[in-house]
């Protein structure tokens, strides 16, 4: 085991990867009684095509990720979640664009659910009746997201910016994608995408790290896994245009909400993408923030409320950033969302505010580290793009005002759309 | 540690080194009324805004930029009878600060311009502050009624509750907040400072003897005659039913039980457990009929509204499985009140119970909520005493709780079109 201790940061973790494959991480909180523990596939509702060391390519169904994460909790027909509350375990799943996790929290006894968690995750026993009783579950879950106005204002900011990449679709897919989901395709997805080589465990918890190493070493140990040739996800080409300028939708809200969303270039390197996400947090929070003093204006003109917000994402092979506002003055906010973002590429951020804003996280980095399930999920995100914990939180630190000024000239923001949802009519 | 810093003033601080931050968490409460409630939400939120001495958003972000981000929020919670504007700030432990600077001094000064020193001029709140917090109010209060969920659950409140304080939301009204003026809200300032009870919580790794010093001087409050009700029970009256329709691809259900058991019952921990089995966990009879057996829907839970001594029930399905799905949850209660419930399934709900208990023990806001809930019962129950009492309840304590929960109110809010395909 490696161990990293930080003195900077007073925190302890070990990490290495098994015989198999699995990579695994026990970050140790002394003092604490409880644990979270986590297992994950890069597996997420990215992955709709994917291509083996062999050339073969598969095709999935939107989807396809989420409904497995549903149906991975089925083992030898027993209810796994009824198994972890049995144990006094609180269990969970998530899927995401780039991850699917499963996870549970405990302050009782570690090693029951632990090599729960780590059996579940590794063996799929499903058939196609459970199959098709899942699929009402999952229905039900998306028209429960359906029915939530801002989840349908950025849903329908990606349906107009994408022609082809998934982000076009929900992390669950549709009605008709999770109908048209099959038993062998479930099964095949699990073949190639939750094999020990492709997945992480990472346990933080109070406990001694050897025992709990102990534990997972011990589980694995006594597992045969075939040799596969792993599955990645195959990039789609997408046009750097978007689908459409402009979407009206209605929904039965009192309020319009409107999202002007930037189709922006990946950028493969992973360093690289952290980095411009962190310039980027500087100066959208410099202009878009009460830091600037308009922001006052915009309030008292109500051209933006409490709801206003942005945010923006880069991967491999997309990048956004969105602003939205809940407002009636839709002109007037986006005639200052463009003059403020022209101000960005025309005007250096301020020594004093950089200043202000590095003081700033790096409290938030601190505080961030009283979280268990965000420094596991942490830690998970940068393994997935090779990057080193403490290298992402020193970061910050790091950061020369230069940099950031820099890393705007470089972004292209010529392909936008702009999406309102509009109370019914009538 | 518990001080009386002044009559009605009291400091809680639970020293622990597990946290990398410090929080201070200053509760006010007073009665829980409509008009009320209006008022001190508003205020809850033109306090933290901006004030006199750091009169612009940008001045406030600096200060607590200065401090390395620290954070300042509020909001307004119900207790039963009683409204609760609670403000709360965090701050990194000094020991992560490598400059020569004594930043807990510079966070109680800056709470101190917050509380004592508001935007006001000539002695009233200034209009711009008022004008733009109450218009975000508004905004709120008609974003919560969008949501269908939320809209759901506010209806059958009101149906169970009515003339009661389970029917006042915690935000207030639109009705009285349009009838506002900045001039309510100025003697409502007055009233929270002069006449509210207030409770202090501070939690992390800090000198006690430092921080009661420091809070006695900068959190210089008056003394106050208090003595406000908080728990009571909701009338188990006549049942009450009602339905509206809405565009949206689900329909929404909410159903309100009288549990006729208050937060301080002796019967409570068996409330607890019961509720557990019928329907907070996975485990739950709720979640293992409704959902798995049935896929009926993705989310189904029963909670408790501990201080109106209530029990809300609330899912979302389709339109044409109502009946279907009323009468499987009636179903569920039936069972529970005639005791058929197993012993592992009791066994299971009080080890989870438990583990949430010493889980919150582990966590910041657990224990300050945790200390926040026993001053206001003014009491004295640690959580091991009440990890004790849960594991106590017997399979007849559940049922006779259960068998002591009265239906009062259902509100359907039903999808009027097909699902997005």
């Amino acid at each position: 085991m490696n161990k990293v201790l930080s003195d900077k940061y007073k925190e302890c973790y070990y990490e290495t990867t098994l015989e198999n494959g699995l990579r695994v991480v026990i970050w140790h909180k002394e003092g604490y009684e409880k644990s979270f523990a986590i297992m994950a596939t890069p597996m997420g509702a990215f992955d709709v095509l994917q291509i083996d060391s062999k050339g073969n390519e598969y095709t999935y169904h939107s989807g396809v990720a989420h409904f497995l994460e549903h149906k991975m909790f089925e083992c030898a027909h027993r209810d796994v979640m009824e198994d972890f509350s049995r144990m006094g375990a609180n269990v969970n799943a998530a899927t995401t664009y780039d991850m699917t996790c499963y996870y549970f929290q405990t302050s009782h006894d570690l090693k029951e659910p632990l090599n729960l968690l780590l059996d579940f995750t590794q063996s799929l026993d499903i058939d196609e009746k459970s199959v098709e009783k899942e699929k009402g579950i999952i229905i039900q879950e998306l028209n429960m997201y359906q029915q939530m106005s801002d989840f349908r204002l950025v849903r329908e900011s990606f349906a107009a910016l994408y022609h082809e990449h998934p982000l076009k679709y929900d992390v669950g897919g549709t009605t008709q994608s999770v109908n048209e989901t099959t038993l062998d395709e479930l099964k095949r997805c699990f073949h190639n995408n939750y094999h020990p080589h492709s997945m992480i465990c990472v346990v933080v918890t109070g406990k001694n790290p050897d025992e709990v190493m102990n534990i997972i070493e011990n589980n694995q140990s006594s597992k045969k896994f075939a040799n596969i040739s792993a599955a990645k996800r195959k990039y789609i080409y997408e046009p750097k245009e978007v689908v459409k300028e402009h979407v009206v939708f209605e929904m039965d809200i009192n309020r319009p909400k409107v999202n002007l969303a930037f189709k922006l270039k990946g950028i493969t390197d992973p360093k690289e993408r952290c980095r411009t996400e962190l310039y980027l947090r500087f100066y959208f929070d410099a202009l878009f923030s009460s830091i600037n003093d308009e922001y006052q204006e915009w309030l008292d003109q109500e051209i933006i409320n409490d709801f206003f917000g942005y945010e923006f994402d880069f991967g491999e092979d997309y990048g956004y950033c969105m602003l939205y506002s809940e407002t009636d003055k839709i002109e007037e906010f986006k005639q200052m969302v463009f003059k403020q973002l022209k101000k960005m590429k025309s005007t250096p951020l301020k020594k004093e505010i950089f200043d202000q804003l590095k003081r700033r996280y790096y409290g938030e980095n601190i505080r961030e580290l009283n979280d268990f399930e965000g420094i596991a999920v942490t830690y998970i995100r940068n393994y997935f793009n090779q990057l080193s914990f403490f290298e992402v939180y020193d970061m910050i630190e790091n950061t020369m005002l230069e940099d950031v000024c820099k890393a705007v000239d470089k972004l292209d923001l010529t392909h936008f759309s702009f999406i309102e949802c509009q109370p019914l009519r009538g | 540690m518990i001080k009386t810093i002044a009559e009605g003033v009291t400091l809680n601080f639970i020293q622990s080194k597990k946290f990398k931050d410090i929080c201070i968490s200053i509760n006010f409460i007073n009665k829980n009324e409509e008009k009320k409630a209006t008022e001190r939400s508003l205020l809850s939120m033109m306090l933290i805004d901006r004030c006199n001495r750091y009169d612009t958003k940008k001045k406030m972000n600096e200060v607590a930029d200065h401090l390395y981000g620290c954070s300042l929020g509020s909001r307004a919670v119900t207790y039963g009878k009683a409204h609760c504007i609670e403000i709360r700030s965090k701050i990194i432990n000094p020991l992560y600060i490598h400059e020569n600077h004594n930043i807990l001094n510079d966070w109680l000064n800056f709470l101190n311009e917050v509380l004592f020193h508001p935007l006001m001029n000539h002695e009233k709140f200034d209009e711009d502050l008022f004008q733009e917090n109450k218009s975000i109010l508004l905004s709120k209060i008609k974003r919560k009624e969008d949501d269908a969920q939320s809209y759901t659950v506010m209806k059958a409140f009101e149906i169970a509750g009515k003339d009661q304080p389970l029917s006042v939301r915690v935000r207030g009204s639109k009705e009285s907040l349009e009838k506002l003026k900045k001039e309510d809200v100025t003697s409502c300032y007055h009233s929270m400072l002069k006449e509210d009870q207030i409770e202090i919580i501070v939690c992390g790794d800090i000198d006690e003897n430092a921080l009661f010093k420091l809070v006695a001087q900068k959190l210089n409050f008056v003394d106050r005659k208090v003595n406000y009700e908080t728990f009571y029970l909701l009338k188990p009256q006549e049942f009450g039913f009602s339905r509206e329709e809405r565009n949206q691809p689900q329909t929404n259900i909410a159903m309100v039980y009288a549990t006729q058991t208050t937060v301080k019952d002796p019967d409570y921990p068996a409330l607890k457990v019961a509720n557990g089995i019928l329907g907070q966990l996975p485990s739950s009879y709720l979640f293992q009929v409704v959902r798995e057996q049935n896929s009926l829907c993705y989310s189904i839970s029963s909670n408790l509204i501990s201080y109106d001594g209530a029990c809300l029930i609330s899912t979302g399905i389709e339109e044409e499985n109502i009946d279907k799905t009323l009468n499987l949850i009636q179903k569920q209660m039936e069972r529970c009140k005639q005791g058929d419930i197993s012993d592992d399934l009791l066994e299971t709900t009080k080890k989870m119970l438990i583990g949430a208990l010493m889980n919150s023990l582990d966590e910041m806001s657990s224990i300050i909520g945790y200390q926040l809930g026993n001053s206001i019962l003014k009491r004295n129950y640690p959580i091991e005493e009440n990890i004790r009492s849960v594991s106590a309840v017997t399979k007849e304590d559940v049922v006779k709780v259960f068998q002591k929960m009265t239906h009062v109110a259902t509100f359907i809010c039903a999808s009027k079109e097909k699902a997005y395909e």
